[in-house]
């Protein structure tokens, strides 16, 4: 299902995914550099599946977040990585992680939680750590 | 066994992603992989700090997936609208054939 048709379907406020589009034009489209100098980019159509979150839909800033806090990558399937990030906000840890590419395409990212990302750390080779 | 009607999004190979989500839809998702691993998280809807009701699945590298060991083992079955119940499995599998050309062109040369 394409996010036009979750929009028009009312699954998802149009409004929302308009805000989105903005901050990716303002913000994202030429990418964000990761503490480890890479520059990830997020697609237009990589946006729109980011954007079915809805947490990432209302604060569209946390797609910012989650790149330029990693503290650590390692390698996954098919030439993958994974990205763990962590910080703080309004006092409280904060999890989150992106799977890129083989070119550095953000495919996918999401808030996660402490167990996942100890599971996280139990797999792949270590590639950087902050 | 309880039966999750779900639909489900695939932008393609550039972004080779799957997501089945469970209807009625709820996001603000947290992620939690399964098996540890991070091709196969399920992804979490709530409120505050109840972060508990399965909302999606989301199968990271789908044309290629082929770690079936790692799907949650959930006593559910899955079913698109108008369709069959079936096991996580098989509904990957079958949407593997229908999205996936070189998966199609696979199946129907081993069949």
């Amino acid at each position: 299902m394409e996010i036009d048709e979750k929009i028009a379907a009312g699954m998802i406020s149009a409004s929302e995914i308009a805000r989105g589009r903005d901050y990716w034009r303002d913000h994202l489209q030429d990418g964000v550099r990761l503490p480890t100098g890479e520059t990830a980019t997020i697609t237009w159509r990589g946006l729109h599946h980011i954007l079915d979150d809805g947490r990432l839909r209302a604060e569209p800033e946390l797609m910012i977040q989650i790149l330029r806090q990693v503290v650590e990558i390692r390698t996954e399937r098919s030439d993958r990585r994974v990205a763990l990030s962590y910080w703080i906000a309004n006092g409280q840890p904060r999890w989150g992680y992106a799977i890129l590419s083989p070119s550095g395409h953000v495919i996918t990212m999401h808030y996660t939680r402490e167990r996942t990302v100890k599971q996280f750390q139990r797999r792949g080779s270590l590639l950087w750590t902050r | 066994m309880d039966t999750l009607t779900v639909c489900y999004s695939w932008p393609g190979i550039d972004i080779d992603v799957l997501r089945l989500y469970i209807e009625p839809r709820r996001d603000n998702w947290e992620a939690a992989f399964v098996n540890g691993n991070p091709e196969v998280a399920l992804l979490y809807a709530g409120e505050g700090e109840q972060i508990d009701q399965l909302a999606a699945v989301e199968i990271v590298g789908f044309s290629t997936f082929a770690a079936w060991d790692d799907l949650p083992d959930l006593p559910l079955r899955w079913r698109l609208a108008g369709e069959a119940p079936m096991t996580l499995r098989q509904l990957i599998r079958e949407l593997q054939t229908r999205l996936v050309p070189h998966v199609e062109a696979t199946a129907r040369s081993g069949r």
